[in-house]
């Protein structure tokens, strides 16, 4: 059988073998998020009764003799921001509760379930994604598997939550500012946030067209290479979406990190957090040998060209909305819309030129070095309800400043592979593994020899 | 490198963030409660200094924006 702990290849190796049946692993897991999801509030949705039609349909492929897929009868769950056909796609909020039901899944699901794997259902998030922290005011926080009574991050906080608890081996989030990466730093499990267009984003409900990214969370980095490598391919409902060829990356796992110059991000990415989080960062960086350090030029800078982006386009999607239906946003996403309504067209334009300037000064950087580490996170997961925390001695509101180090990397579009480091009993810590644009590989590469070594690990919490 | 000439420092004042809000507010239509009003201005207040850290660095004319259109 398969239990919470099982990785989504062990159970696609079972079910392609015959040792399980698709069916019965589906039924294990329904039956395991039946019992534990009331504690760790991550699904919103179980689409149970279609994830047992197409488990009974992979065995009677199965029986046929046809190939599997090399996800065969891997659970997934998704954050629902994505589109699952006959639900409506809430994205957090009660305003999408009443969109007709989406009339066809989103293209990564689609993808998903064309290599084998089988959705189980949709996932709690912050409201409109314009969240680090997993709370939201409909569904309830999603809590972290780890201390019920902290956050999981957001705004994939679902996605974070079903993972580290074991009710999935595999989630899809979605990444603005940090939303992959900020859940799998708290929850401790790994995210993917690839090249900004290397997934196709159809079918998901937007947040910052510039700025969005689709990617998924697991707890082994060659199940993030699983479905990654699934997941790529050109698609024209995405208009950022590359036309470069996939680039499978699952065999480049072994191929070790020799060739590889890792460096350390310095500066900005130095300060600014706990002492634990620059811990983390330096036990990865023991064990990889990285002893160099790297400054990411005006990364506060750009940071903050990212938060003028973020919430002046967020307030251009929502301004209807805003205008209709105020009163029903979570106050917290609403108060910052509005804001985000009076922000001027001068300084959009300003922050869209500074990336054009940060993202060639990056570029540069990458001739010198093919990873950079930082941490994901500037400090573990606040209390459910927290507001305010304090950073290098300043006090600060929680719910934006959450993303501080995650921001100035996806503002360029850079992949990024979270990976969960514990440094002593407590609640995990995260570290960026930063590539350059489209070297998802030497994110992963980096990332397995930490999982090897001990250092990466993503624990199925004891619930 | 042509310096853009811009005083960040003005764009900070706390009286023409009000107005600003209150001009947005007014010319897209939103009706707003009045106990929503401190968080819409302490959140304004935090883009405008994030703002303001962008507006203040001199970037070359020439430099385009970064999304890029395709036709």
């Amino acid at each position: 059988m398969i239990d919470g702990s099982a990785n989504a290849s062990e159970i696609a190796s079972k079910i392609s073998s015959g040792k399980i049946s698709a069916r019965a692993a589906i039924d294990t897991m329904l039956a395991r998020i039946a019992s534990i999801n009331p504690k760790v509030n991550a699904f919103t949705d179980v689409t149970a009764e279609r994830a047992r039609q197409t488990a009974d349909a992979l065995d009677a492929r199965r029986a046929r003799g046809e190939a599997l897929g090399p996800l065969a009868g891997v659970p997934f769950a998704v954050k629902n921001l994505i589109d699952i056909a006959g639900l409506p796609t809430r994205a957090g909020s009660k305003i999408n509760r009443d969109l007709p039901p989406a009339k066809r899944d989103a293209m990564l699901v689609r993808r998903l379930e064309a290599a084998g794997a089988i959705l189980v259902g949709a996932l709690n998030m912050g409201e409109y994604a314009y969240d680090f922290t997993g709370e939201n005011i409909h569904d309830g926080p999603s809590r972290n598997p780890h201390a019920l009574d902290h956050m999981t991050g957001g705004s994939s906080g679902g996605s974070g939550a079903a993972i580290a608890a074991g009710l999935v081996p595999l989630a899809l989030g979605s990444d603005t500012n940090g939303s992959i990466r900020v859940p799998a730093a708290f929850c401790g499990c790994l995210g993917l946030k690839p090249t900004y267009g290397r997934l196709s984003r159809a079918g998901s409900f937007p947040f910052v067209s510039s700025l969005d990214h689709l990617g998924p969370l697991a707890r082994s980095v060659g199940d993030l290479a699983l479905a990654y490598d699934a997941m790529q391919g050109p698609d024209p409902d995405d208009p950022v979406a590359t036309t470069r060829a996939p680039e499978p990356t699952l065999l480049e796992l072994e191929r070790g990190i020799g060739d590889l110059r890792i460096g350390i991000a310095g500066g900005y990415f130095a300060r600014h957090g706990d002492p634990d989080c620059f811990a983390a960062v330096a036990k990865a960086a023991r064990a990889l040998g990285a002893t160099r350090a790297i400054e990411l030029p005006e990364a506060g800078r750009a940071r903050a060209a990212a938060y003028v982006i973020t919430a002046a386009e967020g307030a251009a999607l929502h301004l209807d909305r805003l205008r209709g239906r105020a009163a029903d946003f979570d106050p917290a996403v609403r108060d910052r819309l509005i804001a985000g309504s009076a922000i001027p067209a001068s300084w959009v334009i300003k922050a869209q030129r500074l990336r054009r300037w940060y993202r060639e000064r990056v570029l540069e950087l990458f001739d010198q070095i093919d990873v950079i580490l930082g941490p994901t996170t500037p400090c573990r997961a606040p209390k459910i309800g927290e507001t305010t925390f304090v950073l290098d001695g300043v006090t600060m509101p929680v719910r934006p400043n959450i993303g501080i180090f995650t921001q100035p990397i996806s503002f360029i579009g850079l992949p990024v592979v979270a990976a969960p480091v514990w440094i002593d009993e407590g609640l995990p810590l995260g570290v960026q593994v930063i590539a350059a644009p489209w070297k998802e590989a030497h994110g992963l590469r980096v990332a397995h020899i930490l999982e090897q070594s001990g250092i990466a690990q993503a624990r199925v919490a004891s619930l | 490198m042509k310096p853009e000439q811009l005083s960040p420092g003005a764009a900070l004042d706390p009286s023409s963030l009000k107005l600003q809000i209150d001009a947005a507010i007014v010319s897209a239509g939103l009706t707003i409660e009045p106990g929503w009003r401190p968080g819409i201005d302490a959140h304004f207040e935090a883009i405008a200094r994030a703002a303001a850290q962008v507006m203040e660095f001199p970037l070359d004319d020439e430099l385009d924006p970064a999304p890029v259109f395709a036709p």
